[in-house]
C-alpha cells in the first residue's frame, strides 16, 4: 500500500460513523477549553465574604470599614459585636476574612498614640489568602496615609506638603502581560493544551497495537510507510484541535493574543508531533489495547503540574526538575502563554527544536519496535506454516 | 453463588490474578502523593530573580535595595543602568521583576517632594506575581515610614511622636491555618484525593468489565448478592488506601491532622462508596474496558477543577457550579483539607449525606441496568 492509501484508510477510521476517535481528538480539547473558560470566567476573586468587628464605632472606624465595603474584592457579610460571634462565623466559613478594629481606635489616632487594625484571613485556600494579603494592605495603607496627612497638618504643614511627608516614597506597581492578574489568562492556555495532550495520546496509543493480531494483512507494505501513514492523520487532527482550542480561547474567552500567529502555530505543531510520538511508541510497545491506554496516562497525568506552568521551576527540587524535563508539556505551555500574553517567548526556538527532537526520537523508536515485533510475528507465522 | 463466595473470589482477583487492580487501588494515590509531595516540597516560591535599575545611586536608594536584598523572597541577579536593559531582562525572562529607582530619588524625598519607585512584574504566572508583589507591599511602606518619621523629626518634633504621626494606623495580618502560605498544605490533599478517585474507578472498571467474570456471566445468584460480592472488595480496599494516603501525607510530608481522625475516616468511607458506585455504573454504560479507561482519564482533570478545591465554587458561573455538584470530589476535597489543616469542616455532614445519596443513586441505577441486562441474557 502507498503511504497515501494508509493515510486515507486511517482518516476513514477516525471519522467513521460511531467511532470515538474523532470525538476524543476534537471533543476533549474543545470541551476542556469551553468548560474551564467558564469556570474561570469571573477572572479574579471578588466579593470575598468579610466580617466586621468594630469595637470603636467612631467616624474613623466607619470610614475604614467603608473603604473595605467600597472595594469589589470584599463583601461585608456580617457585623458582629463580640469575639465569640466572630470566631463562630469564621469557623462556619460564613466569612473568610475578618476586620477587627480595636476600642479607642479613633481616640488613639487623635492623641497621636497610633493604633492598629487586625485583618484575619482563613488561608486554607491560598487564592483567598493571596487576594486578602495584597488588597488589605492597599486599603489600610491608603487610609493610614490620609489620617497621617491630617495629623502632620496639625503640626503646621500645608495639606499637600503633609501628604508628601507621610508618604515620601510611593510604590508604583506595573504588572506586565496580565495587568489584572486574571485567572483565566493565566491558566486557560495551559489547561487547553493539557487536554489536547490527553486527547492525542488517548487516540494514538492503540494505533499500532491494533495491527499486531492481523499483521499478515500488511504484507508488502514497509513498516516505515505503515507507521508514517498511520500517524500523520493524527498529527494533522491534533494540530486542528490545537487551532480550535486557541481560537476558542481568543474569541470566546478574550485571552489576548499579542504574539505572532506563526510562532503559536510553530510551537503547536512541534508539540502535537511530540505528543503523537508518545502515543506511537506506547502503541508499538504495549501488549494489549487496555495496557496501551493505561500506560501513558500514568506519565502524562502529572505533567501539567510538573511543567513549571503554575509552580515555577525555580521552586522545584532537583528531582522534580529532572522529571519535568522529560515531558513535552514543559517545553510548550509556558512558551505558548508567553506568546499569547507577552507577545514574545524568549525560548521559542529552543523549545520547538527540543519538541521536534522528542517527536522524531519517539517516532523512530516506535518504528524500530514495530518493525521488530512485526518480523517476529511473521517469523512465528511462517514457522507455523512449515510445521 | 452467594455474595461471600463472589467476595472472596473478587479479592483473589484483585491481589493475585490481576495484580493491576491492587496497583490501581493502592498505588495511584500513594505514587501521586509522593510525586506531588516532592514537587511542592519547597512550600513557597522564594528567591524570585529580580533586576535592579538604580538611576539615583544615593545612600537612600542603596538602603532601599538592601531592604529588597535582605528579603528571602527576592534574589537580585543583576544591576543595570538603563530602563531599556531592565525591560530587556524582563522580556527575556532572565528576571521576573524589576525595581526601578528614579533619578533624583533621594533629593526629592529629602526635599519633601516625595518620589515613586517602580516595581515591574511579569504577570504571566500569577503564583510568581503574588510572590513578588506581596512582600514588596510590606518592605516599601516599612521603609517609607522610617523616612517619613525622619522628615517630621527634622521639622522639630520628637522621634517618638513623629513615628506615630506619620503612621497612625498599622495593619496587623493574621493568617489562619496555613500561616506560611505553603503550597504543599494547600494542594497535596486534593491531588491525592483525585488520584485515589481515579485509582478506585479504574479498579472497579477492571472488575466489572472483566471478560471471564463480568456481571453478565453471573446470572445465577440474586442480583444484590452478585453486586455486593463484586463491589464490596473495591470499597474496602479503597478505604484502606484512603487511610494509607492520609497517613503518608501526614508522616512523610508533615501535613497537619488538626481535626478529628474519626470525621476524616467517615469522609473517606462515604467518598470511596460514592466513587465505587459511580465506577460500577460508568463501567456498565461503557461496556468495554478500553473506552471505560479513556472516559476515566477524560473525566479526571475536569473533576479536579470543578471540585472547587482551587477555584472556589462560589466564584464559578452557574453552569459550572451546577456541573460541580455532580462530582464526588466536590463534597470531599475541601472538607478533607478543612479537617486536616484547619481542624474543622463546617459543611461536613451535609456533604457526607450528599455523598451517601450519590452513592446510593449510582448503585440503584447500576443495579437496574445490570438487572435488565441479566433478563436479556
Amino acid at each position: 500500500m502507498s503511504i497515501r492509501a494508509v493515510m486515507v484508510e486511517e482518516l476513514r477510521r477516525i471519522f467513521r460513523r460511531g467511532s470515538k476517535t474523532a470525538l476524543i481528538l476534537f471533543g476533549i480539547p474543545v470541551v476542556y477549553t469551553i468548560l474551564f473558560g467558564m469556570v474561570y470566567s469571573s477572572e479574579r476573586m471578588e466579593y470575598i465574604p468579610t466580617l466586621i468587628y468594630d469595637q470603636d464605632n467612631s467616624p474613623a472606624s466607619r470610614t475604614l470599614i467603608q473603604a473595605f465595603a467600597d472595594s469589589e474584592r470584599y463583601h461585608i457579610a456580617a457585623q458582629v459585636t463580640n469575639q465569640e460571634d466572630k470566631e463562630r462565623y469564621m469557623r462556619e466559613n460564613a466569612a473568610i476574612v475578618s476586620v477587627v478594629i480595636p476600642p479607642d481606635f479613633s481616640k488613639n489616632i487623635k492623641l497621636g498614640l497610633a493604633t492598629e487594625v487586625l485583618v484575619e484571613t482563613n488561608a486554607v485556600n491560598l487564592l483567598y489568602a493571596n487576594t486578602v494579603l495584597t488588597t488589605s494592605q492597599e486599603i489600610v495603607q491608603t487610609f493610614a496615609a490620609g489620617t497621617g496627612q491630617r495629623l502632620v497638618q496639625s503640626l503646621g504643614q500645608m495639606p499637600d506638603q503633609a501628604l508628601r511627608t507621610v508618604a515620601p516614597i510611593r510604590l508604583g506597581l506595573r504588572i506586565a502581560n496580565n495587568p489584572t492578574l486574571g485567572y483565566s489568562a493565566f491558566v486557560l492556555p495551559g489547561l487547553g493544551v493539557n487536554g489536547l495532550q490527553l486527547a492525542i495520546v488517548l487516540a494514538t496509543c492503540t494505533v499500532l497495537t491494533r495491527l499486531y493480531p492481523d499483521i499478515a494483512a500488511w504484507r508488502g507494505t514497509s513498516s516505515a510507510v505503515i507507521v508514517a501513514g498511520k500517524l500523520l492523520p493524527y498529527w494533522l487532527c491534533g494540530l486542528a484541535g490545537y487551532v480550535a482550542s486557541v481560537l476558542l480561547m481568543v474569541v470566546l474567552f478574550q485571552i489576548p493574543l499579542k504574539g505572532s500567529v506563526l510562532s503559536l502555530l510553530l510551537i503547536g505543531a512541534a508539540f502535537t508531533f511530540a505528543a503523537v510520538g508518545i502515543g506511537a511508541l506506547v502503541s508499538a510497545v504495549a501488549p494489549s489495547e487496555v495496557i496501551a491506554v493505561l500506560l501513558p496516562m500514568l506519565y502524562i497525568m502529572p505533567s501539567f503540574l510538573f511543567s513549571g506552568y503554575s509552580w515555577p521551576h525555580m521552586a522545584m527540587n532537583a528531582f522534580s526538575r529532572a522529571f519535568s524535563a522529560t515531558m513535552p508539556l514543559t517545553y510548550t505551555v509556558d512558551t505558548m502563554r508567553d506568546i499569547m500574553l507577552a507577545g514574545y517567548a524568549p525560548s521559542l526556538w529552543r523549545d520547538a527544536v527540543i519538541l521536534c527532537a522528542f517527536g522524531a526520537g519517539l517516532t523512530l523508536a516506535a518504528l524500530a519496535v514495530f518493525a521488530f515485533r512485526r518480523s517476529r510475528l511473521a517469523g512465528a507465522a511462517s514457522a507455523g506454516e512449515v510445521r | 453463588m452467594d455474595w461471600w463466595t463472589i467476595f472472596k473470589r473478587e479479592l483473589r482477583w484483585i491481589f493475585v490474578k490481576d495484580i493491576r487492580r491492587a496497583a490501581f487501588l493502592f498505588g495511584s494515590s500513594l505514587t501521586y502523593l509522593l510525586f506531588f509531595g516532592l514537587l511542592y516540597g519547597t512550600h513557597v516560591i522564594n528567591a524570585v530573580p529580580i533586576v535592579v535599575c538604580d538611576e539615583d545611586q544615593s545612600r537612600l536608594s542603596r538602603a532601599l535595595i538592601q531592604a529588597f536584598e535582605d528579603s528571602e523572597r527576592y534574589k537580585v541577579v543583576a544591576y543595570v543602568t538603563s530602563t531599556e536593559e531592565m525591560e530587556r531582562s524582563l522580556r527575556e525572562k532572565e528576571t521576573y521583576a524589576a525595581l526601578n529607582i528614579p533619578p533624583r530619588f533621594s533629593h526629592d524625598v529629602e526635599a519633601g517632594l516625595s518620589s515613586q519607585v517602580l516595581l515591574m512584574v511579569n504577570g504571566s504566572n500569577i503564583a510568581i506575581a503574588n510572590a513578588v508583589v506581596t512582600p514588596a507591599q510590606e518592605i516599601l511602606p516599612a521603609f517609607g515610614k522610617n523616612v517619613a518619621a525622619g522628615l517630621v523629626e527634622r521639622a522639630g518634633h520628637a522621634r517618638f511622636t513623629a513615628e506615630r504621626k506619620v503612621s497612625p494606623v498599622d495593619l496587623r495580618l493574621r493568617v489562619h491555618h496555613n500561616p506560611t502560605l505553603s503550597y504543599l498544605s494547600y494542594f497535596l490533599l486534593g491531588l491525592a484525593g483525585a488520584a485515589l478517585q481515579a485509582g478506585v474507578l479504574l479498579a472497579v472498571g477492571a472488575g466489572v468489565l472483566d471478560k471471564t467474570a463480568n456481571l453478565e456471566n453471573m446470572s445465577q445468584g440474586k442480583l444484590w448478592e452478585v453486586m455486593a460480592g463484586k463491589l464490596l472488595p473495591y470499597w474496602l480496599c479503597g478505604i484502606v488506601s484512603f487511610i494509607l494516603t492520609m497517613a503518608a501525607s501526614s508522616l512523610l510530608f508533615d501535613v497537619p491532622v488538626k481535626g478529628s481522625p474519626l470525621q476524616l475516616l467517615l469522609l473517606g468511607v462515604v467518598f470511596t462508596f460514592a466513587v465505587t458506585a459511580m465506577g460500577s455504573l460508568a463501567a456498565l454504560l461503557c461496556r468495554d474496558e478500553v473506552s471505560y479507561t479513556q472516559a476515566v482519564f477524560a473525566y479526571a482533570v475536569p473533576a479536579f477543577i470543578l471540585s472547587g478545591f482551587i477555584w472556589p465554587i462560589e466564584a464559578m458561573d452557574s453552569f459550572s457550579r451546577a456541573l460541580s455538584y455532580l462530582v464526588p470530589l466536590t463534597y470531599t476535597s475541601d472538607n478533607l483539607r478543612g479537617i486536616m489543616i484547619a481542624g474543622y469542616a463546617p459543611g461536613l455532614f451535609r456533604d457526607i449525606a450528599a455523598l451517601l445519596a450519590m452513592g446510593c443513586g449510582f448503585l440503584w441505577l447500576s443495579g437496574m441496568l445490570y438487572g435488565r441486562r441479566r433478563v436479556k441474557a
